[in-house]
């Protein structure tokens, strides 16, 4: 009891580290344009609200090795894994449900006074903007041919645009947008990281509640395979590609492409129900079915290694 | 073998492999057509040690977690049989890192920079040999020759260059006589000529006659006679009648060069003396003298051309733009360069445009091909040392107040004038706008304090102070928590078969994207800090915040080692 106990605690620890470190990468990303740390502190709950299934499914599907490890006994480290992975998922619907805060504005970007902008091959230097006035503005192409310095004491200065009309050339004083840099998958493109349960996804706690569980589920469900590899690192490995999998799984069941086909595929055997039911329903089947046939696979490796 | 052993060897075996396959790397992709063939290996070497310092940190960690992972042991052994190598070798490889990272961005930079110099260069060299334009074609070649003289593309040219700087010549004597014709000037010098002869001043005589006749030829006549008769009247003078024609001729080169001394026009000077000194009198006395005072005074004045074009070939970078606030108050002053060059001492910049402006926005607009910094001051006069006559000069514009650059009237320009910047301030500047990572540390982190100061955006020298100052985690960090998960997931005590190859590669790429994650997430943190302070403060901040995203991953990484039923139960020694 003491270890499950302990196992249980680091699990939740583990839960709340990783809920931690995502939810500051997303602050960190989202608070780019206008940092501060009162924008951060709002970004830290919002994010934390969003990326809690993602820290779940990392914590339930890596638990089945950790806990493996730690504890004999598979199907008893599934069950731990799972109730615990309900509680969280519990936890997290309802915190979704009840404290997401709205989308804070993001100010526009203000245009550079006193300093150097770069503009592709070029580059514009403003002193000081007064009104509808630029003092001391320089500007020069680095392409065209020398002398290539264009100055002014003063130029013509639109602040709705920010744009500044100088030598018959207009430049642009708003910087360019900072690089863009949201949570993506490395090597996979500039797309952004698919993160699942969807809060636009559903308005019924129930049926959310129900989406997550049926995840914890799936997540736990596929990584058990990895438990019978007796070397625990790969087994790590192999149930961190399970995640993977059941996070991509869990993005493509929530477009409207997998409902629609769902929805008609059960029609045809019968069944009329919400597709978010059916998307739940499939998730906990295939989590449910893949534990199953990992389990068994993993007594037989166990047999083998003891014979 | 010991733990200690295993890993020391795994992150060796890890790190010089790594080498290997980026030096491979930089092999199978270089090309002729973007570095040349004198610059392949620098630009290999480089190209081969920053891919490394990119990638090592990864790849130790893997290295790390699979030699620990296969150990068997108690844990307490374990860490303390690797922890001190892992920790010896993490100092290694970040000293390495910091100290070597600037050295390499700054080798690879100028190689590219070298080489594109080259390839273009080449190109308007031919142009200019077909166009039959000699003076840029010897321009152009000089800078190539400082660059690679080897290289057999020049061959072929360089004999087309001979053939012109021949017909060059002949074109340039006839030039010479043509934009040497004044008559007004002619005039007021024979006017002179014939004061200094009624005075008694015969050198002055000779040389004010001799100019007179040079600058108008309908004077030759005249002139050459009141010039012989000073000159005889000269050799009474001093007693030596019996001069033949040769020493006459040297005698009368020397008056010339010690007239042009005299009005302080030192390149004149320097030319005439250069040119004695070298046709073999360079003996006399007053020779040596006054090739040593001339060059005295044009290095107070001027800077010889070929010192900036070999200076492009050691050290340059590209694009300076800076605006700084002058001495008074609503005084500023813009400098803009199309390229700097670098030599200990002094700094070298190519289409030189300074704009002083003054506190009633009026100012001074001074242009120049090159100009020199040394000593505290900006030289604008610039000549060929080979040939002394062809001097670069700065134009100068006057600008009113309230007035832009096309407005500006011609006005007379200073041939040097006080800088405050010296050429170390110059290369941290232009190495703090173009290619930050070639600054050392210290540098980058004064610089960063004065950046803003001289209109120099601070974000891209800090995004790089960021990554460097991530350096000593990331060497530690992924050192010590590729062991405690290594230790973490080890292969159980009773399993005799070996871990599976099949699995190693699986392995390894998860924990690369596992660490391209987190390396993602560090770089959002830093960036983020960098964005709310732009200076120093965020260098701090981020340190913080790196400092507790490791301990919280020592946390996840250390988990449940010490329940482990299949490690715990019977300890054994480790191996």
């Amino acid at each position: 009891m003491r270890v499950w106990l302990v196992s249980a605690a680091k699990f939740i620890a583990e839960f709340l580290i990783l809920l931690a470190i995502f939810a500051a990468a997303g602050a960190f990303a989202s608070n780019l344009d206008a940092p501060g740390p009162l924008p951060l502190a709002l970004g830290l709950e919002r994010e934390a609200l969003v990326f809690w299934p993602l820290a779940l499914a990392l914590v339930t599907g890596l638990g089945m090795v950790t806990w493996r490890i730690a504890q004999r006994g598979r199907f008893r480290v599934l069950l731990s894994v799972c109730f615990l992975g309900f509680g969280l998922a519990a936890l997290g619907t309802a915190a979704r449900f009840n404290l997401l805060p709205p989308d804070l504005p993001v100010p526009p970007p203000l245009p550079a006074a006193g300093s150097t902008l770069s503009q592709g091959e070029g580059l514009v230097s403003v002193r000081a903007l007064e009104g509808s006035q630029a003092r001391r503005v320089a500007a020069l192409d680095w392409r065209a041919p020398f002398p290539r310095l264009v100055w002014a004491p003063r130029a013509a200065f639109d602040p709705g645009k920010g744009g500044l009309s100088l030598g018959g050339a207009t430049w642009s004083l708003v910087p360019a947008p900072p690089p863009r840099l949201g949570l993506t998958l490395p090597f996979l493109g500039e797309e952004p990281l698919p993160l699942p349960l969807d809060p636009s996804d559903s308005d019924s706690f129930v049926l959310s509640l129900a989406l997550a569980c049926a995840f914890v589920l799936l997540c736990a469900g596929l990584s058990v395979p990895s438990v019978a590899i007796r070397w625990p690192l790969a087994a790590f490995a192999l149930s961190l590609l399970a995640i993977l999998l059941a996070v991509l799984a869990e993005a493509w069941l929530g477009t409207e492409a997998a409902k629609t086909l769902l929805v008609r595929d059960s029609a045809a055997l019968g069944l009329t129900l919400d597709p978010l039911w059916l998307v739940a329903a499939l998730e906990a089947a295939v989590g449910i079915l893949v534990a199953a046939l990992g389990l068994l696979l993993s007594r037989r490796s166990a047999e083998e290694a003891g014979a | 073998m010991k733990p200690g052993s295993r890993v020391v060897l795994a992150l060796l075996a890890c790190n010089v492999s790594l080498f290997a396959f980026f030096f491979a790397l930089a092999l199978f992709g270089y090309s002729a057509t973007d570095i040349i063939p004198r610059l392949a290996l620098r630009w290999e070497l480089a190209e081969a040690g920053l891919g490394f310092l990119a990638w090592y940190a990864p790849l130790q960690f893997i290295a790390a977690i699979l030699a620990v992972s296969t150990l068997k042991g108690e844990v307490e052994g374990i860490v303390a049989g690797t922890a001190v190598p892992a920790i010896a070798i993490s100092a290694l490889v970040a000293a390495a890192a910091l100290v070597g990272g600037p050295l390499l961005a700054r080798e690879k930079q100028a190689c590219e920079i070298l080489s594109g110099r080259f390839t273009t260069s080449l190109e308007g060299f031919r142009r200019a040999v077909a166009a039959g334009d000699f003076a840029e074609a010897k321009v152009l070649h000089s800078l190539l020759t400082a660059i690679d003289p080897k290289d057999p593309r020049l061959v072929e040219p360089e004999k087309r260059l001979s053939a012109l700087s021949i017909k060059d010549s002949r074109a340039k004597a006839e030039r010479d006589v043509e934009a040497a014709r004044d008559p007004a000037g002619a005039k007021a010098a024979w006017r002179r000529a014939n004061e200094f002869f009624a005075k008694g001043d015969w050198y002055n005589a000779h040389w004010q006659a001799t100019l007179a006749g040079r600058l108008d030829p309908a004077l030759l006549v005249e002139s050459t006679r009141l010039a012989g008769k000073a000159w005889e009247a000269m050799m009474d003078a001093t007693g030596d009648t019996d001069l033949d024609l040769a020493g006459k001729a040297f005698f009368a080169r020397k008056l010339e060069g010690y007239g042009l001394l005299r009005s302080e026009d030192f390149i004149g000077a320097f030319r005439i003396f250069d040119e004695l000194a070298k046709s073999g009198h360079d003996k006399d006395a007053e020779v040596r003298r006054y090739l040593k005072e001339s060059l005295a005074g044009v290095e107070r004045t001027t800077f010889w051309r070929d010192e900036a074009i070999d200076a492009s070939t050691e050290a340059s970078l590209p694009r300076l733009f800076l605006r700084f606030s002058g001495d008074k108050p609503g005084t500023e002053t813009i400098l803009a360069a199309r390229e700097c060059a670098f030599t200990s001492g002094a700094a070298y910049l190519a289409d030189l445009e300074y704009l002083e402006v003054r506190a009633d926005d009026s100012a001074r607009l001074l242009r120049a091909r090159w100009a020199k910094v040394a000593t505290g001051r900006l030289f604008l006069i610039s000549a060929d040392r080979e040939d002394p006559g062809s001097v670069e000069r700065p134009e100068a514009l006057e600008i009113p107040a309230g007035a832009g650059i096309d407005r500006g009237r011609t006005a007379k320009a200073p041939a040097s004038l006080d800088f405050r910047l010296s050429a170390g301030d110059l290369w941290n500047l232009a190495a703090a706008a173009t290619v930050p990572a070639s600054l050392p540390a210290f540098d980058a982190l004064t610089t960063l304090a004065r950046a803003r100061d001289y209109g120099i955006p601070p974000v891209p020298l800090l995004d790089d102070l960021q990554r460097r100052s991530g350096v000593p985690f990331e060497a530690f960090g992924s050192t010590m928590l590729g062991v405690l998960v290594g230790l973490r997931f080890r292969r159980p005590k009773d399993d005799r078969r070996g871990p599976s190859l099949l699995a190693l590669p699986f392995v390894a790429l998860l924990t690369l994207l596992a660490f391209q994650g987190i390396a993602r997430l560090d770089l959002l943190a830093a960036t983020w800090c960098s964005r709310l302070f732009a200076d120093t403060r965020a260098l701090a901040l981020s340190a913080g915040l790196r400092a507790l995203f490791i301990a919280a991953l020592i946390v996840l990484a250390v988990g449940a080692t010490r329940a482990d039923p299949d490690h715990a139960a019977s300890p054994t020694r480790a191996e």
